[in-house]
């Protein structure tokens, strides 16, 4: 045989192996339209090679002819096959580019048969013969060109121009592997289309003395075809075995975990299931399972929500994501989760949906637990999103807040607990005591308590809501009570008192009306004395005015105030002030009493009624104590500041606080006084503690009782906050 | 009556102030003086014991806090209320402390007045007070006056005046001490006129005054 044929038949027989195993491989796999366009390309070749074979060694004209004429129609097979392979390959070419080369090279083939002898020769006269490879070959004798020609030169430059351009647009798109198919696969096509189109026009102007030789061109294209199939056998070779791997892993996980893998082919709606899958969704081994047998596993109650999510996620673009219960072949529920993802084709169809369902039976069942714990609180219980949307609430909070559940549900917090979100970290937090709105606009007062809580949605926020309404009614009213308390203690504290105030008030009165008397007779003289009548306005003014202080100092301590204003209190002056009020009761008991101011001491942030009261009472046990003693009774007084805080010393020499009584010295009801009640020294301390103070009693080192009585320092003034009720809020 | 000399000194009557209120005390001390009396003030009853004035030298009284600091009211009219001529004491007290009143009264005090008192009875209380002292003051004076011309007599004189006070005759003088009633009689004379007396009613008034008890046998 001879080496031409031998070549010739070699390439058309390889050919033919490579279209066959592409079309087995198309026919497994209709979407694999690339093996179809190589088959088409390469049975081309197979159908150029053997009419090249045929023309070369054909004896007659006619023959010649007729091999070169069937030539062009598989140079039209060719021409589709690649066409289609670069539309496909690259999804970058302009159709109307196809269709003007497959145009151009249709009208081409008609003309081969219709016009002279061939689409390049219009006539042949004779043939000649040449050595070619060694070998006796027909090539074109005496002949006459075709101008029909022209529609397959056209054709191949479109071809060209139609590949250039896909190629560079793939290009652009600046992938590495868009740019490697592009140069090698387009660059390919291109090249080959050019030699093939030289060499045939080379051929026909005589210049080169050879047979046409397109197939061989047309082999080259198809190898950068084939290549580029190669290659993507390889990749799907190593993701194959890659999947292998991870399959592997998966079962095993799957296997360890109730975790079901699956895919749905959609298209020919064929379920498969990991075998631990198919016991999770309760389907039987072996048999097809198609989407409605899947359907009939699943609750009545979620068939919509689960074919909902399934609609949303083939209409795209999210995963597939549901929460469903499936139903046993036992009849017994169980909840899954199901998510997966949409395997697309290049136009966007929706080929596959896989993924993985667990069993969140436990979860359900904690949640469940979750939510009749949180409904049986007793507080009001309200689960807050990140954004701080309610997401959960129990009936309490339906009470406290006066609306339905499904109108609390999904409405800010902020609408209901103004404020509460606003500090500074919205995670555990202690009680913060707030006001809340209910449905009605009426305002309650509760105590909210806050801590992040992890949940499968995200992380939430817990919030417990306590109606402290109740609470505050409360600690006003003992505040009230306390205070009434204090007043009454006050009062009676001034009624045994009132003796010793009213000689108290006799003196200015007794002087006042002396001197205005006297005064009245020196200005009966025939010669006043109008020096002294001045002294004695003066000291008429002078007693009056102390008249008018020590009604002043009893009108307060007599009067009830309800909310006692934090004043800086001067101590030494509430002192002086209180020696006054007592002065002659100290005379008639004829104790001395020995008051030693500090000097330079700062406010007492106090109520200056409170804290006389305080000290009055100090002061009256210790004269109480004394008036069983037969030596002569000293009561000392000092003020300080100690350790930043002020303090107020009272002690005596009487016989000191029985060991009996110095457990239960402020406790209410405990007297050792005959007549006393015993509330004294449980209200005066009361009223240190209001002033954040501490009244603390203990033996004198000397003997007798020692009282301490300590506040607080009234804060640096800001003249900002003077006078303001709620001066505390300075500090 | 010739047997009463003035024997005794008669200053302008002074009112002693005891208060610890200042206002009070000067408001006193005016109502006093404009008065016309002397006014002496003191803060305190230890202040006053100080200085401690004789009573026969002042004739006067005392106007008195009852509620004084230390001593007190009462504890120093108890300290001034022995002597010949004690002062008269008037309390002014701030309130009627009935107590302390009673024991005022029974201590001998001359009135008791309430805060705020009217001056009328304040400058009442003093006049009838001072006037009380001055009586006071003369009697023991008298007294005195006469405890002298007494112990001027001889014993044998005492013994016949004490006869005589209790109205026995001279004879009867004369057998009781067993002495001639012509020397009864010249004892007689000379207690008359020693005692400067004119008659045995005014010699037993005398010896009353003086406190003379007759030690008969």
């Amino acid at each position: 045989m001879s080496s031409i044929t031998i070549i010739w038949s070699a390439v058309a027989g390889a050919c033919g192996m490579l279209a066959f195993m592409h079309l087995l491989v198309w026919l497994k796999d209709r979407r694999s339209r690339e093996n179809l366009f190589f088959t088409l390309t390469v049975s081309g070749v197979v159908g150029l090679a053997a009419c090249e074979l045929w023309s070369m060694h054909a004896a007659t004209p006619a023959g010649y002819v007729a091999a070169v004429r069937w030539a062009h129609v598989s140079t039209l097979v060719c021409f589709g096959g690649a066409l289609g392979f670069i539309h496909h390959a690259f999804g970058t070419g302009r159709l109307h580019l196809l269709a003007l080369t497959l145009g151009l090279r249709l009208v081409a083939v008609v003309a081969n048969f219709t016009t002279g002898e061939s689409l390049h020769v219009k006539s042949l006269e004779s043939l000649r013969t040449i050595r070619f490879l060694g070998e006796e070959v027909s090539i074109l004798g005496v002949w006459e060109p075709n101008r029909w020609v022209i529609a397959g030169q056209l054709s191949s430059l479109v071809l060209v121009i139609y590949t250039a351009d896909a190629s560079l647009r793939l290009w652009r798109r600046g992938g590495r592997e868009e740019k490697r198919r592009a140069l090698l696969v387009g660059g390919g096509l291109i090249f080959f289309a050019l030699a093939s189109s030289a060499q045939s026009g080379l051929v026909a102007a005589g210049v080169l003395e050879m047979p046409f030789l397109v197939s061989f061109p047309f082999l080259g294209m198809a190898l950068a075809m084939g290549y580029e199939l190669s290659r993507g056998l390889l990749r799907s070779i190593r993701l194959s075995q890659e999947l292998g791997a991870t399959e592997q892993r998966l079962a095993e996980a799957a296997a360890a975990a109730p975790l079901a893998l699956w895919e749905w082919n959609i298209g020919r709606d064929e379920i498969w299931i990991s075998d631990g899958g198919r016991m999770l969704h309760g389907v039987e081994t072996g048999g097809k399972t198609g989407i409605a047998r899947f359907t009939e596993t699943v609750h009545p109650e979620d068939r919509a929500t689960v074919s909902a999510a399934i609609d949303a996620a083939l209409a795209g673009p999210g995963p597939y994501s549901v929460d469903h219960r499936v139903i046993l072949p036992g009849g017994s529920c169980r909840w899954i989760h199901a998510g997966g993802t949409v395997e697309r084709d290049p136009q966007g169809r929706a080929l596959l949906l896989r993924g993985v369902s667990i069993d969140i039976s436990e979860r359900r069942k904690a949640e469940e637990r979750f939510r009749h714990v949180i409904e049986a609180a007793p507080d009001a219980m309200v689960l807050v999103d990140r954004k701080g949307g309610i997401a959960l609430v129990n009936a309490r909070a339906e009470s406290i807040f006066g609306h339905p559940r499904a109108e609390l549900l999904g409405r800010p917090l902020e609408t209901l607990v103004p404020g509460y979100l606003r500090g500074p970290d919205p995670g555990t937090r202690p009680g913060v005591e707030l006001v809340a709105r209910r449905k009605d606009g009426s305002e309650v007062p509760v105590e909210i308590a806050s801590s992040p809580i992890e949940m499968p949605e995200g992380e939430f926020l817990l919030a417990s809501i306590l109606d402290i309404g109740a609470r505050k009614q409360a600690e006003r009213e003992a505040a009230l009570h306390q205070e009434e308390l204090a007043h009454l203690s006050r009062v009676s504290m001034l009624g045994e008192l009132a003796g010793a105030l009213a000689h108290e008030l006799n003196q200015p009165l007794a002087a006042i009306l002396g001197n205005s008397q006297v005064g009245r007779r020196i200005l009966n003289d025939p010669a006043p004395d109008l020096p002294e009548v001045a002294a004695i306005l003066d000291d008429i003014t002078g007693d009056a005015k102390r008249a008018g202080s020590i009604i002043h100092g009893m009108r307060a301590m007599f009067k009830k105030d309800a909310a006692p204003e934090l004043d800086p209190v001067d101590l030494n002056d509430a002192v002086t002030q209180v020696l006054g009020l007592i002065h002659s009761e100290i005379l008639r008991r004829k104790v001395e009493v020995d008051f030693r101011p500090g000097p330079g001491l700062p406010p007492a942030a106090a109520g200056r009624v409170e804290i006389q009261q305080v000290v009055l009472n100090l002061v009256m046990n210790a004269l109480d104590a004394l008036a069983a003693v037969p030596r002569p009774g000293r009561i000392g007084i000092e003020t300080g500041l100690r350790d930043g805080q002020l303090e107020v010393v009272v002690h005596d020499n009487g016989p000191g606080i029985p060991d009996a009584m110095i457990g239960r010295l402020f406790e209410p009801f405990a007297s050792t006084k005959q007549g006393g009640l015993g509330l004294g020294l449980a209200i005066s301390r009361s009223i240190a503690e209001r002033f954040r103070g501490k009244l603390l009693a203990d033996p004198h080192p000397e003997g007798g009782a020692r009282f301490r009585l300590l506040l607080p320092a009234s804060p640096e003034q800001d003249p900002s906050c003077h006078g303001s009720p709620r001066r505390m809020e300075c500090e | 009556m010739r047997v009463m000399p003035m024997l005794c000194p008669s200053p302008a009557p002074t009112v002693l102030i005891v208060d610890d209120d200042p206002s009070v005390r000067r408001c006193l001390s005016r109502i006093v003086r404009q008065a016309g009396w002397e006014a002496k003030a003191y803060s305190s009853a230890e202040e006053f014991l100080k200085e401690l004035p004789d009573p026969l030298l002042h004739p006067g009284c005392l106007v008195l806090d009852l509620q004084l600091p230390g001593l007190g009211g009462l504890g120093l009219q108890r300290e001034i209320g022995s002597g010949p001529a004690p002062w008269p004491v008037i309390f002014i007290s701030g309130h009627g402390d009935i107590p302390a009143t009673v024991k005022a009264m029974q201590q001998g005090a001359e009135t008791f007045l309430t805060k705020p008192f009217d001056d009328t009875a304040l400058l009442d209380a003093i006049s009838g007070a001072v006037r009380k002292h001055r009586a006071a003051i003369d009697a023991s004076c008298r007294r005195s006056e006469l405890r002298r011309r007494i112990d001027g007599l001889s014993q044998r004189e005492r013994e016949v005046m004490a006869w005589v006070i209790t109205g026995a005759l001279n004879k009867q003088i004369a057998a009781g001490l067993g002495i001639v009633e012509q020397t009864v009689k010249v004892h007689r004379a000379r207690v008359m006129e020693k005692m400067q007396v004119d008659s045995v009613a005014e010699l037993v008034r005398a010896c009353d005054g003086a406190g003379f008890q007759p030690a008969l046998p």
